[in-house]
């Protein structure tokens, strides 16, 4: 029988093609179910555009569902997608940040998926482990990024340092003539990636923002420890102060820098955008392995009427091929399961098996116990390191007083 | 022409109008409904929701959920330290850009108003920076102020000064130094142009009298210019001051309200209670505290202002 289109149908069809970005025949997808997805990484040169040809590869592989990508910048994505959960709506598929994951399994605004997942068919990566809360599952891996330090062979001029006096040494004999031995962040306006490279320094020292038990422990030694090394290598003189992150890491490209304690998927900008860039990689020179770890996981969002639509696509994702190629995408990082490398990219990319062998000792940046206090935490925490850095505080008294702000404030 | 009218003679009693409503008593609120109606729906609505969101503890992640707290948001605030030094901050900054801006393009209108070749074309300049986005603005004075490549410092250096290498957004003493220099960069042509146009009301007859009379610049501009301008002057400086409360575009994207606190205004503070702290009630009660600042200015203004115009009778 032939169908006739109808009136309504031709106006469908119409709308569909004005609001479908690639206006491609709408008529033979007036039966799919449209789903959004909204992540960071679609906004992110190079990999944004590879990550929505992945998502299309969902889109072609059925006729029933679409996910659309949505990009949003870090900036605002957690605002964003929050007042809009807020409000009773929002993306049906949202790729968090961990800090906003937990936030976000505490006001029962994403689905458990307990039922969507048996875990006897997959072999997890490490960091899945932290994406359970109170036993349930509320998410998946979607990137997982370790830290490492990365170096420019030709301007470090020798091996790369194992611990932290040869480190500062290292970024001393590598400072002059405009290069710089390293960079970091120390700016309250790029207060995340503050937060993020000062948790590599205080892990790296053995500190930890919380024991576990319900205890911050931000005074304690581990942690004054990592502030002292903060310290040392600000008054250094070899970090270019005052540069943002997107300005060190493009002086790193262009052979101005020689070392940063970065993650997996900054490596991987930096060999797509420099592949000539004589790129190394070494475990980070503090006294113990532990370092920060970059968690993304992939949720569906509490108000979703599609869920079941929203499910598959969270499944068709953890598939053996969906994987791999998110995984070839997303280069140094890690994807939800355990994917193993091929030996041509492995023998190309040597510094990826530093990522991988990292993976066993990276932990959150999050106060373990307080992770949905963890902004308020970490407001308090960078305003007594910036008061060491800046105006001299005493570190151990300069974290008394951060100790002292915070337990009074994680208690309100 | 008169017409005479006998003694005792009853005057025919005029034809009077039927009596009929006043058509035109509707015509003031025809004008004013619409207002009214903006302003009660969203100015005073929200205004009444933040009072009532104060009083409660509401995350942002659920807005619909409040939890009654009474006045604890306000404790919280009194009680911190930190709250103490974003009052001052906000007096500090908002004090220094009404008295820099006014100043500044009081003496800008000044110079702007003499004649010279090419007035037209440096009127048109002063207004350039007023025009430009305040995050395009922003992003360029992040980088002027950059210690290692900044020009600011470089200026510096050139002029001799051996403390060229300052770190001005990331030094507790210097934020908020730069952050003003950035602002009253922005806000002075406004100030300029505002009085530029007050200046045109002066009467050059009084203006020459005085000249006349062997008045010297001061005494001129101090017994004709500035009574003319005075008003004018007085309703810039409430627009200044209510916009210098509620700046944050500026402050979030040069520092986000640090280092250490030296550049966290009101605005800022409610913008991180609401939206990095997720705490909505707290937020509301930070704005709250705002809100009334505001008032009181606007109060303080029209206080002057009503005194002022009893002074010169004209009340």
């Amino acid at each position: 029988m032939v169908h006739h289109p109808t009136r309504r149908d031709l106006g469908r069809a119409a709308a569909a093609a004005l609001l479908h970005p690639l206006g491609r025949p709408a008529i033979a997808q007036g039966a799919r179910e449209t789903l959004t997805f909204a992540a960071v990484t679609f906004t992110e040169a190079g990999r944004g555009e590879r990550l929505r040809a992945w998502v299309e590869r969902f889109n072609r592989s059925q006729d029933r569902i679409e996910v659309q990508a949505v990009g949003i910048p870090f900036a605002t994505l957690a605002n964003t997608v929050f007042t809009q959960m807020g409000g009773g709506g929002g993306p049906d598929l949202v790729r968090f940040d961990q800090i906003d994951y937990y936030a976000a399994v505490a006001a029962n605004r994403i689905l458990p998926l307990d039922d969507v997942i048996d875990e006897q068919d997959y072999r997890f990566a490490a960091p899945d482990r932290y994406l359970k809360v109170g036993g349930k599952r509320y998410g998946i891996a979607f990137e997982s990024s370790n830290y490492v330090l990365l170096y420019n062979r030709t301007l470090l001029r020798g091996a790369a340092p194992t611990s932290f006096d040869a480190f500062l040494a290292a970024a001393r004999e590598a400072t002059g003539g405009g290069n710089y031995g390293f960079a970091y962040r120390a700016t309250m306006a790029e207060r995340p990636g503050f937060w993020q490279d000062l948790c590599n320094f205080v892990y790296g020292f053995g500190g930890r923002w919380s024991d576990g038990q319900g205890n911050l422990t931000l005074n304690a030694p581990g942690v004054v420890e990592g502030v002292v090394a903060y310290k040392r290598m600000f008054d250094s003189g070899t970090t270019p102060r005052g540069a943002d992150a997107a300005t060190y890491r493009r002086m790193f490209w262009e052979g101005k820098l020689a070392m940063e304690v970065d993650n997996g998927g900054v490596a991987t900008i930096f060999h797509q955008q420099a592949p000539n860039l004589p790129l190394a990689a070494a475990p980070s020179p503090f006294p113990t392995r532990a370092q920060g770890l970059v968690l993304a996981p992939l949720t569906i969002n509490a108000n979703t009427r599609k869920r079941p639509a929203a499910a598959a696509f969270v499944k068709w994702t953890l598939q053996p091929e969906p994987q791999r190629e998110l995984q070839a995408i997303l280069g140094a990082s890690n994807v939800a399961t355990v994917v193993e490398r091929s030996p041509e990219d492995l023998a190309a990319q040597p510094w990826l098996k530093v990522y991988d062998d990292q993976t066993p000792n990276s932990v959150p940046q999050l106060v373990e116990g307080y992770e949905v206090k963890t902004p308020e935490v970490q407001q308090i925490v960078l305003e007594q390191v910036l008061r060491v850095l800046q105006a001299g505080s005493d570190p151990k008294r300069a974290m008394d007083d951060a100790q002292r702000q915070a337990a009074s404030r994680v208690r309100r | 022409m008169s017409q005479d009218v006998a003694p005792g003679a009853v005057r025919p009693a005029a034809a009077k109008p039927a009596a009929r409503p006043d058509e035109g008593r509707w015509v003031p609120y025809l004008f004013i409904g619409p207002l009214a109606l903006y302003l009660l729906l969203l100015q005073f609505y929200p205004l009444v929701q933040e009072l009532l969101l104060s009083f409660t503890s509401t995350s942002l992640l659920s807005p619909r959920d409040h939890t009654y707290v009474g006045l604890d948001n306000y404790r919280n605030l009194i009680a911190a330290s930190d709250f103490h030094q974003v009052l001052l901050v906000t007096f500090v900054y908002t004090i220094a850009c009404v008295v820099l801006a006014v100043g500044l393009g009081l003496a800008a209108a000044m110079l702007l108003d003499q004649p010279f070749r090419g007035r037209g074309v440096a009127r048109a300049l002063v207004t350039i920076p007023w025009a430009a986005p305040p995050v395009a603005v922003a992003l360029v004075f992040v980088w002027i102020f950059n210690a290692q490549y900044g020009v600011f410092n470089f200026v510096l250096r050139s002029l001799g000064f051996e403390s060229g290498q300052e770190n001005w957004l990331d030094s507790p003493e210097l934020a908020l130094p730069a952050i003003l220099i950035t602002t009253i960069w922005q806000i002075f042509p406004f100030a300029a142009v505002v009085i530029l146009a007050a200046l045109q009301g002066v009467s050059s007859e009084l203006r020459e009298a005085a000249i006349i009379d062997g008045a010297d610049r001061l005494s001129v501009f101090g017994a004709v210019v500035w009574p003319t301008i005075r008003p004018s002057v007085a309703l810039l400086a409430l627009f200044l001051t209510i916009w210098s409360i509620r700046r944050f575009d500026l402050i979030w994207l040069m520092t986000q309200g640090g280092p250490i606190g030296a550049t966290e205004t009101l605005v800022i503070k409610l913008y991180r209670e609401g939206f990095v702290y997720r705490d909505l009630g707290q937020a509301a009660s930070v704005g709250m505290i705002g809100v009334a600042i505001a008032l009181l200015v606007t109060f303080v203004y029209f206080h002057f202002t009503r005194r002022a115009e009893i002074a010169e009778g004209r009340r």
